[in-house]
């Protein structure tokens, strides 16, 4: 049976205890725990994974040299995730990420390791052209609502576990994800056309 | 932290969504964690620091201390900067084959952009129509000789040309 949330949460509680007396693998079991929500929000002020992928390691770093600072460990994921995000919006202001429309067009490193063809030429470009018009349909999101959206999409989170990460209330985040999936649901409305046809 | 579940975002439009997030973001997953570990590594080749005893001399004493140690330094600058005119240098036969007493790894980063361009439809030679599909390689490889502090960068570009056969009815 999958552990809940409240039960993943008592153990985040335990482990920072634990991480705190430098217990490497305790730490380990954080970040295994939390990758996904920080590359979330680091991927949504950044729009680019690689430098989201830099930011979090980063993030996990400073999170282990400074343990000592957070005073709620149950809070870990919120303390993680303003780090996070004040190093994305550091990089972002440096400029040190490749822009949205290159990761958009689908070249990362990561296209290094698949095939070099995995599929239909055609198909691969039409793949890529869907990326560009998703990319594009969440940056449109404003910058309280993107992150919020993909907490939600990529990691499935309630809208209780966003508003605490984020710091708004369950309310406020329905409301923005309602309004951000009716958004998108327009801007993609070409791509389900093509698709459908 | 929730008994709260998610909607389900069964929708095209939230499909497309996930999984461009999981195209994207999979790939990153357990960078992290191997970074940290990286990082721990580091730290145990590491010389443990030695233990010093922090001590403030009298304030009347600072203004002697930073002179003190200026000139010393200038003095030391100045030995390095004279020091290969002044002393005689007798060549001695050199080892070639010992390797240096520290060997540092040299790091080497490679990474691949490519961008895929639609170049339009053609008609060959035997009234076929053809799709030319063209996908742009730039092959970066940048690598950094800790040893020589050499810093080298080279980018090969490559152009894949792929011709799709178009049905025509």
């Amino acid at each position: 049976m999958e552990a809940t949330r409240d039960q993943l949460d008592a153990g985040t509680e335990d482990l920072v205890l634990r991480a705190r007396q430098r217990d490497a693998d305790a730490f380990a079991g954080l970040i295994r725990r939390y990758e996904r929500v920080a590359l979330s929000v680091a991927f949504s002020v950044l729009g680019n994974a690689d430098a989201a992928g830099d930011v979090v390691q980063d993030a996990f770093l400073r999170a282990w040299e400074r343990l000592g600072d957070l005073k709620e460990p149950a809070r870990f994921a919120t303390w993680l995730c303003g780090i996070a995000r004040n190093l994305a919006i550091d990089v972002h202001r440096r400029g040190r990420h490749v822009k949205l429309s290159i990761d958009a067009a689908g070249s990362t490193a990561a296209s290094l390791v698949e095939d070099r063809w995995p599929t239909d030429p055609a198909d691969e470009l039409d793949r890529r052209e869907q990326q560009a018009m998703v990319a594009t349909a969440l940056q449109s999101l404003d910058e309280v609502t993107r992150p919020a959206v993909i907490l939600r999409y990529y990691d499935g989170l309630s809208s209780k576990e966003i508003g605490e990460v984020l710091g708004m209330s369950p309310a406020a985040v329905d409301m923005r994800l309602s309004r951000a999936r009716q958004q998108l649901k327009t801007l993609l409305a070409p791509m389900e056309q093509a698709l459908k046809s | 932290m929730t008994e709260m579940q998610p909607n389900p975002l069964n929708e095209p439009h939230d499909v497309a969504v996930r999984e461009y997030l999981s195209a994207k973001l999979d790939t990153q997953v357990g960078r992290a964690e191997a970074g940290f570990r990286q990082f721990l590594a580091q730290q145990q080749n590491r010389p443990a620091p030695s233990r010093r005893h922090h001590f403030r001399l009298p304030n009347r004493f600072e203004g002697w201390m930073m002179g003190i140690v200026g000139s010393a330094l200038a003095a030391s600058l100045a030995a390095l900067w004279a020091g290969p005119s002044l002393r005689q240098v007798t060549p001695q036969p050199r080892d070639i084959a010992s390797p240096p007493s520290v060997t540092q790894p040299i790091f080497v980063e490679q990474d691949v952009q490519s961008q895929t361009f639609d170049d339009g439809t053609f008609m060959t030679d035997d009234n076929t129509a053809v799709r030319v599909v063209r996908r742009r390689d730039l092959q970066r490889t940048r690598w950094f000789d800790q040893n020589k502090n050499l810093k080298g960068e080279q980018v090969v570009p490559q152009d894949h040309v792929v011709y799709v056969h178009v049905k025509t009815y």
